[in-house]
């Protein structure tokens, strides 16, 4: 470990707010572009799900119409 | 007998439903490998690495600021790339990456961009300088830029795929010709430019880390364009009979 | 070949304005800096804000004339009665080049005045408006051609088209900032026609397909 203490590690020299801000804003971005991209594919993948179950419901009622003539 | 097999993985390559199938593994390897190399790069660059003789600490802010430009560069690049392929090969899939790479691309850039200026304030005095590198990475933010809203004003996906791929080219040709000018422009108006070439080389404790965090961040890139391909797949191909079956065994598991 | 270009001269002819109005503009706007930061005249800077207004006034001049033939159904005909599209294109933009960059060669100087730059500095700016507006009408065409159908397509226009032209402006600038020095003009000669020849190879194909893509969004 290059820095004696914590209290050092947050600090930086002196120069801590910068190189906190930076991976801050990096860390923030990648997280929320992990976020984006996964939830834009679950809810794709969800509202495919919808799709098919009210497709089958209907093949389902129309298969119980067919029964009834 | 290799060139058959290359030129079938070619055009199965272009197929949706196979690229799908294909990367279901690639994005798991992708997302941990990133996970992994990002921690790891973080933790040695943070808190391991020796601080620099000049720069002290911030000089650390390195360690993210550089991953992003050379990822900023390389997707637009890779936008560039898959255009060429488009429009020659009709490939459908290209444009499915294009618009996949292009909001990290954005987002990416301007990241560089801001971890630039404060990497600038602690070290050199001020949070914006137009030097070369300032100035390059900026246009590339605006080349990014016109391909978002070129896209934004054409309804039409296949018009919008041609012209997404057309001005990702000319824009892609273009840049080693601005880089270069920028360059020559910089040598003029900043002849005591502080250079990463004017300083000795980087011992390999300081550089290592940096190898280790350009690794995760492409490995990250690569895990959210295939997402992202893989979303916009299944958007463009709901209909399909091999979409409907994924969607059922899915919702089996 | 010859039809071509007689067809283009007619079409150029009707729209005269075409001609004055980026002219009238790019005065206009050089009045408008000078009146704001009067300090600018015989500075440093005049070679400099010379090109930069000149650039803005391609850019106008490039999206008003495109746009017009678009509309009015000379760019479709161009295209569709053209034995080789690519002469057609090309032609095309020599014609727009002729009445907008082409001129920078009478005017740039006399602007060059304006912004108080020495005498001696105006056959260096005719130089570089010479090597240096074909690379603009070129690489311009190639984003005309794609937004020439957007509604505002001028603010894109711009945005796709600024990047390509900064290498232009940095040795267009250097070259006039050189002759005013009194060094050497010629690194920034050599730049200057190297960007033009790279635009001249890939704008003609470039503006075809993009104008291709905007007739189908019709």
């Amino acid at each position: 470990m290059y820095f004696d203490s914590f209290g050092d590690l947050l600090q930086m020299g002196k120069h801590g707010f910068y190189v906190w801000t930076a991976y801050g804003a990096t860390g923030l971005v990648l997280l929320i572009s992990w976020l984006s991209a996964r939830g834009a594919f679950v809810k794709t993948a969800q509202r495919l799900q919808q799709q098919a179950e009210l497709a089958q419901r209907g093949d389902q009622s129309a298969q119980h119409r067919g029964d009834h003539t | 007998m290799l060139s058959a097999s290359l030129k079938r993985l070619w055009h199965k390559l272009g197929s949706p439903r196979w690229f799908f199938a294909l990367t279901e593994s690639w994005v798991k390897v992708a997302g941990w490998s990133a996970l992994v190399l990002l921690v790891w790069g973080t933790i040695w660059g943070l808190g391991f690495a020796p601080a620099d003789y000049q720069q002290g600490n911030s000089f650390r802010i390195m360690y993210v600021h550089v991953p992003a430009a050379m990822l900023a560069q390389s997707l637009y690049i890779g936008m560039g790339v898959a255009g060429f392929i488009g429009l020659v090969w009709r490939m459908k899939l290209t444009d499915v990456a294009i618009s996949a790479c292009l909001p990290l691309g954005m987002v990416i850039t301007a990241l560089a961009l801001f971890s630039g200026s404060v990497w600038g304030r602690p070290t050199w005095g001020s949070w914006w300088e137009w030097d070369g590198r300032t100035v390059s990475t900026l246009v590339l933010f605006f080349l990014y830029v016109g391909i978002y809203a070129l896209r934004e004003a054409i309804a039409d996906q296949e018009l919008r795929a041609r012209a997404s791929a057309l001005i990702a080219m000319v824009g892609t040709i273009n840049i080693p010709i601005i880089k270069y000018s920028v360059e020559w422009w910089n040598t003029l108006h900043q002849p005591a430019s502080f250079g990463l070439t004017q300083k000795p080389a980087m011992p390999s404790e300081m550089w290592l880390p940096l190898l280790v965090m350009v690794l995760g961040f492409y490995a990250f890139a690569g895990f959210i364009v295939l997402v992202r391909m893989r979303t916009e797949i299944l958007n463009r191909e709901m209909g399909a009979r091999w979409v409907r079956d994924w969607v059922q065994v899915r919702s089996e598991r | 070949m010859s039809s071509l270009l007689r067809r283009e001269w007619q079409v150029a002819l009707r729209a005269k304005g075409a001609i004055i109005n980026p002219v009238a503009f790019l005065l206009l706007s050089t009045t408008l800096f000078v009146i704001a930061a009067p300090d600018t005249v015989s500075s440093d800077a005049a070679a400099g804000i010379l090109w930069t207004l000149v650039l803005l006034t391609q850019l106008l001049a490039l999206d008003a004339m495109y746009r017009r033939d678009f509309d009015s159904g000379v760019l479709e005909q161009t295209l569709v009665s053209a034995q080789v599209p690519f002469v057609a294109v090309l032609t095309r933009i020599f014609m727009q080049w002729l009445s907008t960059g082409f001129i920078m060669v009478a005017v740039g100087p006399v602007l060059g005045i304006l912004l108080g730059l020495p005498a001696e500095a105006t056959p260096a700016i005719a130089l570089a408006m010479l090597l240096g507006t074909p690379a603009l009408s070129l690489l311009g065409s190639i984003g005309a051609s794609v937004t020439v159908g957007f509604s505002r397509g001028g603010v894109i226009l711009a945005l796709l088209v600024m990047p390509l032209f900064l290498p232009t402006l940095i040795f267009g600038a250097g070259l006039v900032a050189a002759a005013e020095a009194g060094s050497s003009v010629m690194p920034q000669v050599y730049a200057l026609s190297l960007i033009s020849l790279v635009a001249l190879a890939i704008a003609p194909f470039a503006t075809l397909a993009g104008l291709k893509i905007s007739l189908e969004m019709q």
